[in-house]
C-alpha cells in the first residue's frame, strides 16, 4: 500500500503534533478496518483498539527503523492490540450469564437472511482468520506482508486463507 | 454453473463483509486527549522522582559530613576530651575569662 512521506514521518518521531496528526488521518482508516473486524464488528471495541494503537505508535514511533513501511508496523501492532483485547474480553465473558449468548443464537437461527448469514460466518471465525481475511480482502494486503505482521509464513498464510474461503463458499447460500 | 475461481467469495459475503463503517470523528480528539494525559502524568512522575532523588542526596550528603561516633564509650571519652580541653584552656581559676582576661590585658 501507499506510505505517508518520509519527512512526515521523520517529524512525527520527534513528537511534532501536526505531523502525527497527518499520520493518523493517513492510516486510521486502514486501522480501523482491521480493528472493525478482528473486533467482531464491534465498533466501541475498534475504537478503543485504534486508540491504544495510536498511543503505542505516540510512545515508540521513534523506534520504527523504516525497514518495513510504516503500514505494516502498524498492522503489526493492531493485530496485537486486538488480539490482547479478545483474550480479557474472554476472560470477562465467562462471568456473564449464560442466558445472553442463547438469545443470540436464537435470533440468528430464526431469520438467517444475508448480513445474518455473514454475523454468524464470522462468530464463528478465530479473530487470526478474521484479520487474514480483512486485510487480504479488504486492504488488499499481499501474503508477503500478511506474513510480516502476523510472523507467520506467507505459504501457510495462503493455505490458510485458501481453506477459510472453501469453508465461506460452503456456509455461504446466495 | 461455470468454473469456480477458488479463491474468489461470493460476492453477497463480500459485500458485507467489507461494508465497515467509517472511522468516527470523535477518536481523534478522544486519542489526543489520553496522549495529553499520559504525558503530563509521566512529567509528574519525574518531577517527583527528582526531587526525591535530590532530597535523598542531600539527606546522604549532609549524613556523611557529620563526625561518626562508633560507640557510646567512644563519645564518652570525646566529652572528657572537650571538657578537660575547656577547663585548661577557656575558663581561669575563678570561673571567669572575661575578667581573667580583662585583668592580664591591664598588667600588661
Amino acid at each position: 500500500m501507499n506510505e505517508i512521506d518520509r519527512l512526515t514521518i521523520e517529524q512525527a518521531k520527534k513528537k511534532d503534533r501536526i505531523a502525527f496528526k497527518r499520520v493518523y488521518d493517513f492510516y486510521s482508516p486502514f486501522i480501523w478496518k482491521i480493528a472493525y473486524r478482528t473486533m467482531h464488528g464491534d465498533a466501541e471495541a475498534a475504537g478503543e483498539a485504534v486508540q491504544d494503537t495510536f498511543i503505542r505508535v505516540h510512545e515508540s514511533l521513534h523506534k520504527f527503523s523504516g525497514e518495513s513501511g510504516l503500514s505494516t508496523w502498524l498492522y503489526r501492532i493492531v493485530f496485537n492490540v486486538c488480539l490482547t483485547a479478545l483474550a480479557k474480553q474472554k476472560r470477562t465473558r465467562i462471568m456473564q450469564p449464560l442466558d445472553e449468548n442463547i438469545a443470540v443464537k436464537t435470533s440468528l437461527a430464526e431469520s438467517l437472511d444475508s448480513k445474518d448469514q455473514v454475523r454468524a460466518i464470522l462468530a464463528s471465525m478465530s479473530a487470526e482468520d478474521q484479520f487474514l481475511l480483512t486485510g487480504r480482502e479488504v486492504l488488499d494486503l499481499s501474503y508477503e506482508e500478511l506474513a510480516a505482521i502476523t510472523g507467520d509464513n506467507a505459504g501457510t498464510l495462503r493455505t490458510r486463507l485458501s481453506r477459510l474461503k472453501e469453508q465461506i463458499r460452503k456456509n455461504f447460500k446466495e | 454453473m461455470g468454473i469456480h475461481n477458488e479463491d474468489q467469495l461470493p460476492a453477497g459475503f463480500i459485500g458485507d463483509f467489507a461494508d465497515i463503517p467509517d472511522v468516527p470523528g470523535h477518536l481523534y480528539g478522544r486519542l489526543r486527549h489520553g496522549i495529553d494525559r499520559r504525558v503530563a502524568v509521566r512529567r509528574t512522575l519525574w518531577a517527583v522522582a527528582a526531587s526525591l532523588i535530590i532530597m535523598v542526596t542531600a539527606f546522604s550528603v549532609a549524613h556523611l559530613s557529620r563526625p561518626q561516633i562508633a560507640s557510646v564509650a567512644e563519645a564518652e571519652e570525646e566529652l572528657s576530651t572537650v571538657d578537660s580541653y575547656i577547663n585548661s584552656n577557656v575558663y581561669t581559676e575563678d570561673d571567669n575569662s572575661y575578667v581573667y582576661y580583662e585583668e592580664t590585658l591591664y598588667q600588661e
